[in-house]
């Protein structure tokens, strides 16, 4: 009877490595700025370099972000192709109205801009951009430090 | 001399139920990735089945339906509709046809309440109808149907698209990337991508709470590329999405029957099982859904020439930061694999993973 219990811890610890495996995730977070002003209120977006889940953080007044994605806090470990994109005409409200309310336009609101606005970031770090950065699993600190002048 | 036990002793007992206790705790997630992986068979099937269905009606009218198709008086009825036929379902067909010739017309496509003056008894009897073959058991029930009165789990593909994707040929002059469009026809030489390296259908979650990254909708997403809509993720809670969001009665897996993208169709911008955006405020305009599911890992998909396959959600997107623009023509893809498998004539040289 005296050996089962030892046998049992064992077995416990065999297969306690057994569970869900899923993408490792790193976390991080970091500030971006503009020829050293705080860039609030752009989208940060890690993609890794060989292609998959990207991630994204939105930058708060002081120019911080944290990257998140739909598999939780952070982004894939390894090798990130980072882009920084500002965002405008997002946001405003979403009146809960019926379908049967005269309110309802089926066909959806006036139509939309023609084009996307201009892009105030340069293109260098965005559409082509050459930011490459590793994310370590555990807490990464990745501060952008960006220049309006190349 | 000792005495010899007949009975256990209770340390012998405990040691026996702790060795059942631990071989059921090894055991049950087993049984439950079984069935897991039995619905995802059937959501498979499903999709199969619909995808065949698409193909009985090319051949018959040498195009494949439209997204939506419009009435007169301004709605648009769905690619689902018009393949009834060919699941099986002649008869709901003959009903829908028989009340569009009628004087009212065709239910609106949000109609549920059986009491309704003018269509109460069609509702009833045709409307209110969930077909088994539109729903991927692995999906959960909609919470609220004030306003939905079929499902459908499975979406066709407009393509990468965003910018102006809700809206017919003639009115932006515009032709979406992907199969589907409404008011617009195309036969399979169209899909000059090949057939094997087109993406046709999609599941996507129909259940879930407005706020949910699988089953909500992130409204006025007013950016132009993928980045804008991921970024609308929750930073606290990355199962959730920042408002605004969808209204409670307006499910993006609830109106089989109406026509346009933000129920039936699905976009391939963003890896599958991430979020679903919109650009107004409400349900007609820009919509930028992705494929979703609840089984682990990625969400199934129907290439044009009839084949499911599964798709990781960790997908090649490129660069999600690239914005879409008014007239993409028929450049190659910004947004990777998913991207170029969405596009129908992108001339993009890629397979399925």
């Amino acid at each position: 009877m005296r050996w089962i219990l030892p046998w049992l811890i064992v077995l416990m610890l065999v297969f306690a490595g057994c569970g869900s495996g899923g993408v490792q995730l790193g976390q991080v977070r970091g500030r971006v700025t503009m020829d050293g002003q705080p860039l609030p209120n752009v989208i940060v977006t890690f993609t890794p370099v060989g292609g998959g889940m990207a991630s994204t953080g939105t930058t708060n007044a002081e120019g911080y972000y944290e990257l998140v994605c739909p598999q939780g806090k952070g982004a894939v470990v390894g090798q990130h192709k980072v882009s920084v994109r500002s965002q405008q005409g997002a946001g405003g409200q979403a009146p809960e109205v019926r379908s049967d309310d005269p309110a309802y336009q089926y066909g959806g609101e006036a139509s939309q801009a023609a084009a996307p606005p201009p892009e105030k970031i340069p293109a260098r770090y965005n559409v082509n951009s050459q930011l490459v950065f590793e994310v370590k699993p555990g807490l990464n600190e990745i501060n952008l430090e960006l220049t309006s002048q190349p | 001399m000792r005495k010899k036990s007949l009975g256990f002793t209770l340390v012998e007992l405990l040691v026996v139920i702790a060795i059942i206790g631990i071989l059921i705790a090894l055991l049950l997630p087993a049984v439950q990735a079984a069935r897991e992986a039995a619905r995802r068979t059937q959501c498979t099937n499903n999709l199969k089945q619909i995808a065949l269905a698409l193909h009985n009606y090319h051949d018959v009218n040498k195009v494949f339906p439209a997204l939506g198709v419009r009435t007169c008086r301004g709605r648009y009825y769905s690619w689902a509709m018009m393949i009834l036929p060919y699941l099986e379902q002649k008869p709901l067909f003959d009903a829908y046809m028989v009340q569009a010739m009628s004087a009212v017309g065709l239910p609106e496509p949000w109609t549920t309440d059986p009491n309704h003056a003018t269509w109460g008894p069609f509702v009833r009897d045709w409307w209110r109808r969930d077909l088994g073959v539109f729903i991927c058991p692995s999906d959960g029930p909609i919470p609220d149907r004030a306003e939905s009165p079929a499902r459908l789990n499975y979406k066709a593909c407009v393509g990468d698209d965003y910018h102006q994707n809700h809206f017919r040929p003639d009115q932006s002059n515009r032709q979406n990337r992907g199969i589907f469009q409404c008011e617009r026809w195309i036969g399979v030489e169209y899909v000059r991508d090949g057939t094997s390296n087109t993406v046709m259908l999609g599941e996507m979650v129909a259940g879930g709470y407005p706020d949910d990254v699988l089953g909500g909708v992130a409204l006025t997403m007013q950016l132009w590329n993928p980045a804008g809509c991921l970024a609308r993720i929750d930073p606290t809670n990355p199962k959730k999405i920042t408002p605004p969001v969808r209204a409670s009665f307006r499910p993006v897996g609830g109106r089989a029957w109406d026509g346009r993208p933000y129920f039936v169709g699905f976009a391939t911008l963003i890896a599958p099982n991430g979020p679903s955006c919109h650009w107004g405020s409400v349900d007609g305009n820009e919509h930028m859904g992705t494929a979703s599911s609840f089984h682990p890992g990625g969400a199934n998909i129907a290439m044009a020439d009839g084949s499911v396959r599964f798709v990781s959600q960790t997908i090649d997107v490129g660069n999600q930061a690239i914005d879409d623009v008014p007239d993409p023509g028929n450049r190659p893809s910004p947004w990777g694999v998913w991207g170029a498998l969405g596009s129908c004539a992108g001339g993009e040289p890629v397979t399925p993973p």
